[in-house]
Formats: C-alpha cells, sequence, structure tokens
C-alpha cells in the first residue's frame, strides 16, 4: 500500500511524539520511584533514630525513677527495719504514679523482701541486673525477663502469648518470656554499706504507652519485638485493632547478625518502608529489635499522582504539537502538490513550443526549397536567353532571398537539435513532476 | 569601408554573436558560410570593416571565442 507523503509525515510526527512521551513517562516514573525510596529509606532511618531516642528516654527515665528512690531515706529505713507493709506501699505508690510494670526491693542476699505487686517472696539473687546492683552499680538496660521472675511479679499473662508465623502457613509459637526495660540500684546505709537493692522497670509486651507515643511525634507506625515477634506495635490491621503477637519476617535477619534492615515489609495487610533495628541487653545480645515505618502508598501515591500528572500535561502537549505538525504537514504537502503542479504545466508548454519548433522547421525548409526551385527557373529562363535587365534583377535578389532562407533553415536544425535535447529534459521534468505528485498525494499523477 | 565576414567555431555561438553584438550596437547580419572560408559553423557574420575593433572587443567581453575574420 502507498502512503501519501502527508500520510507518512504525520505518521511519522504522531509516532516520534507517542515515542518520546512514553520514553519521558517511563524515564521519570523510574527516576522518580528510585528516588523518592530512597527518600523514603532516608526518612524512616531518621524516623528509627527518632524512635531509639524516644527508648534511650524511656530507659534513661526509669533508670533515675529507680536511682531516686534508691536514695530514699524512707525506704531505707524500711528495708532496714525491714517493714515489708510500708515497704510495699511505698513501692505501690512509686509504681502506679510513674508508670512502671514492676517495682521490687531486695535484700543483700538477692531475697526479695517487698514487692509492688503483691505479696510473693522469692530470691532474685541470680539475676545478673540484681547481681551487678548489690556491687554498688546502678543498672540499666533492655533484659528478657524470665517466666519464674514475671510470675514473681504478676506479669506472666502479661507476657504470654501465641506468636503466628510471618507466613499463614507457620506454624505458631508460644512465649513465655517479656522483653522490658529496667534498672537496678543498689540500697545503702548511713555508711555507704550496700544493704540491698531497688529493681523495677516496664514490661513492653502489650505495652502500647512507647509505641503510641513515638508514633503520635513521628507519624508512621511503630513496633518493638521480641527475638522476631512483634509485642506491642501501632501498626493497624484492616479491622483497625493493632497488629501484634506476629512474627515479622525480616526481623530474624536483625536478630541473627545484629545488622539493621531497610526495607520493605507487609504488615496488617499493608506495605511499609521499614527500618529494624536491633534491641541490645547489656551483655550485648540481641533480644529484640524496634520496627519503625511509613506505608509504600505514600511514595506510590505521590510516583502515581506525579506518573498522572505527567500523562495529562504529556498528552495535551502531545495533542498541541500534533495539530501544530498536522498545519505544518498541510502547508508543506500543499506547497509541494502547487510546485509539482506548475512543474507539469510548464513542462507541457514546452512541449507545445517543441511541436512548433518542428512544424515552423519544416515550414522553412519548404520555403529553402521553394527558393532553389525560383532560383532554377531563372538560370532556366537565362539559358533560353532571356537577357532582361529585370531578370538580372530577379535573380539577384532570389539570391539574396536563398542566402537569408539557408540562414534561416540552418537556424531552424540548429534550434531543432537544442529542441530534441530539450525534449528529454521535458520528459525528465514530467517524470519528476509525476513523482512529487505520488509522494505528496499518494496518486499517480 | 569593405564588410568584414567573421567566422566561429560552432552556429551556436555564431547566434550568440549575433545577439552580443546588437546589443553593444553594432550591425551584425548572418550570412551562409562563403565556400572561401574554411570553418566548422555552417553561418557567418558579416560587419562594416569600420567597426572592427569594438566587435572584439565586445566578443571578447562576452567570451565568445572568435573563429577568424576574412576581410
Amino acid at each position: 500500500m502507498k502512503l501519501s507523503l502527508r500520510t507518512r509525515l504525520l505518521g511519522t510526527i504522531v509516532c516520534a511524539i507517542v515515542f518520546c512521551f512514553l520514553v519521558s513517562v517511563v524515564a521519570s516514573r523510574i527516576v522518580l520511584e528510585r528516588d523518592l525510596t530512597q527518600l523514603g529509606k532516608t526518612g524512616v532511618t531518621n524516623g528509627a533514630g527518632a524512635f531509639s531516642g524516644y527508648w534511650d528516654s524511656r530507659k534513661d527515665q526509669i533508670r533515675l525513677l529507680v536511682a531516686q528512690d534508691a536514695v530514699s531515706d524512707t525506704l531505707r529505713k524500711a528495708l532496714q527495719a525491714r517493714n515489708v507493709a510500708a515497704l510495699t506501699d511505698q513501692l505501690s505508690s512509686v509504681e502506679r504514679t510513674s508508670g512502671l510494670s514492676f517495682l521490687t526491693v531486695v535484700d543483700s542476699q538477692g531475697n526479695v523482701i517487698a514487692r509492688a505487686n503483691g505479696p510473693q517472696r522469692g530470691s532474685l539473687g541470680n539475676n545478673p541486673v540484681i547481681e551487678r546492683a548489690l556491687t554498688g552499680e546502678t543498672v540499666s538496660t533492655a533484659t528478657l525477663l524470665d517466666p519464674g521472675l514475671l510470675a514473681g511479679e504478676g506479669l506472666a499473662p502479661q507476657a504470654q502469648s501465641d506468636i503466628r508465623g510471618a507466613d499463614p502457613k507457620d506454624t505458631t509459637e508460644t512465649i513465655d518470656k517479656g522483653l522490658a526495660i529496667v534498672a537496678s540500684a543498689p540500697i545503702s546505709d548511713q555508711n555507704e554499706r550496700t544493704i540491698g537493692a531497688i529493681y523495677g522497670g516496664v514490661l513492653l509486651n502489650h505495652f502500647y504507652d512507647l509505641v503510641d507515643q513515638a508514633s503520635g511525634a513521628l507519624g508512621g507506625a511503630t513496633g518493638i519485638l521480641e527475638r522476631d515477634a512483634l509485642i506491642s506495635s501501632t501498626i493497624p490491621q484492616p479491622d483497625g485493632t493493632r497488629t501484634v503477637d506476629q512474627q515479622v519476617g525480616p526481623a530474624a535477619d536483625v536478630v541473627k547478625s545484629g545488622d539493621s534492615y531497610v526495607g520493605s515489609d507487609v504488615e496488617g495487610g499493608t506495605q511499609y518502608l521499614v527500618r529494624i533495628d536491633p534491641i541490645l541487653d547489656d551483655q550485648q545480645h540481641v533480644i529484640g529489635a524496634r520496627w519503625y515505618g511509613t506505608p509504600y502508598a505514600s511514595l506510590t501515591g505521590i510516583i502515581n499522582n506525579t506518573t498522572y500528572a505527567l500523562v495529562l500535561w504529556g498528552v495535551i502537549a502531545a495533542v498541541l504539537a500534533l495539530l501544530f505538525g498536522v498545519f505544518v504537514v498541510q502547508v508543506l504537502s500543499e506547497n509541494l502538490a502547487q510546485r509539482s503542479q506548475q512543474v507539469r504545466t510548464a513542462a507541457k508548454e514546452l512541449g507545445v513550443v517543441i511541436v512548433g519548433s518542428e512544424v515552423s522547421g519544416d515550414h522553412v525548409a519548404m520555403t529553402k526549397a521553394a527558393v532553389e526551385r525560383s532560383a532554377k527557373l531563372i538560370d532556366e529562363m537565362a539559358a533560353e536567353g532571356n537577357t532582361s535587365a529585370k531578370l538580372t534583377e530577379l535573380k539577384s535578389v532570389n539570391d539574396e532571398l536563398h542566402g537569408d532562407v539557408t540562414v534561416i533553415d540552418t537556424l531552424s536544425q540548429e534550434m531543432s537539435n537544442r529542441m530534441k535535447q530539450a525534449t528529454s529534459r521535458v520528459e525528465e521534468l514530467n517524470e519528476v513532476a509525476a513523482s512529487l505528485t505520488k509522494l505528496v498525494t499518494g496518486e499517480a499523477g | 569601408m569593405a564588410d568584414l565576414i567573421l567566422f566561429f567555431g560552432s552556429n551556436a555561438d555564431t547566434m550568440i554573436a549575433t545577439k552580443t553584438l546588437k546589443d553593444a550596437g553594432i550591425t551584425a547580419k548572418m550570412i551562409p558560410k562563403p565556400a572561401s572560408v574554411n570553418a566548422a559553423s555552417n553561418l557567418c557574420l558579416t560587419i562594416d570593416g569600420g567597426v572592427e575593433s569594438e566587435a572584439k572587443t565586445a566578443l571578447s567581453g562576452a567570451g565568445i571565442a572568435l573563429g577568424g575574420i576574412v576581410k
């Protein structure tokens, strides 16, 4: 199928516009996605840093509370007097007002003297944090509380839970330890001898103050993991409840390697860009992780909106460019068609001139033949003895006429030869004009 | 003064020379080549002998090669 120049030019313009447009949109989207993802990673890294700041702040707050209680005269006197009731009342009062999960006083052997949460006694002498406190050191750290300690404090039900696997096909597991921020400080008598220690902290399993406070200030979602299990979070489920008691896939590697993770994670049916930082105990063992993330939808929303705007304005620009292109092509093709028509008309007129030249050449040849015949007749008359002066003058005029006709005949032949060359040029011109017409209109000229 | 006969390399040159001399204000008449003149073209020009130098100047100015002059 032969296409006209107009169709081909317009097709080329349309294809070029569409191609450039698609390449621009795809390239913009790729660059935007890469840059925004990088920006998002920087954002979650900063958010995770701030979340870590809240964590450290809470740890310092607990350390301060415990350290203040450790130097309380009332507490020291009650411990020296083994006044369990007074100790319990004071510990309960401090626990309530400070938001601690438990607060316990032990003697110098690590035996429990009083607890804020109840009358259970027992020994915490093997607890490494209390051991350090009894040596005179004030300790503050994250730690895993074992079921025995949790039971003694009445916190076992808060810590115990069934953890769903990251993959729904995975089996559930039960955890009975609790992740807590704890502090312990020595209690000394007036002679600065250690007579016991105070031990308190916040159990973070199903404890939401910290994550709510961090999410409220930082935006995004936060979570705390005991090893790789989410035990507290602000990550919403589709039904609006919190996502807890759930394994987090990428956290297993963080716990194993101790390195932070930045990347994608799906929780509660939502894809997040997250940073997961390890939580270390005082022995630098990884015991859990802090999870901070922002929904990918906030990034994809920007990418989609920008792409949509690019497409919309690109289409508008393409239509305007196309209209301009159609106008230019129309003008060009009309000019070409007009020129082609002019060439054809000129070629046709030149053809008439050529024919006229041939006809006039024939006529000159006939005239020359007539003059030569006339000269022959004059010569015959002279040979028959006609010597009149008029015949002599006639011969002279005829000779001059013969000379002029000979010149005209020669010129005519010269022009005829030139015209033959012109004929071939005219044929070429006609072919060019026909090609131009065909090129422009797509139809035979 | 007697007429001069100018001849050229071709009939085309003779024609162009006619026009050139006419534009230069020199009267020239085209005639068939006399049998006594040995030239490639069949046509010659005859001009007045008094304008020979002007004719030569006009022809050389137009870049037309003069084949010869017969007096």
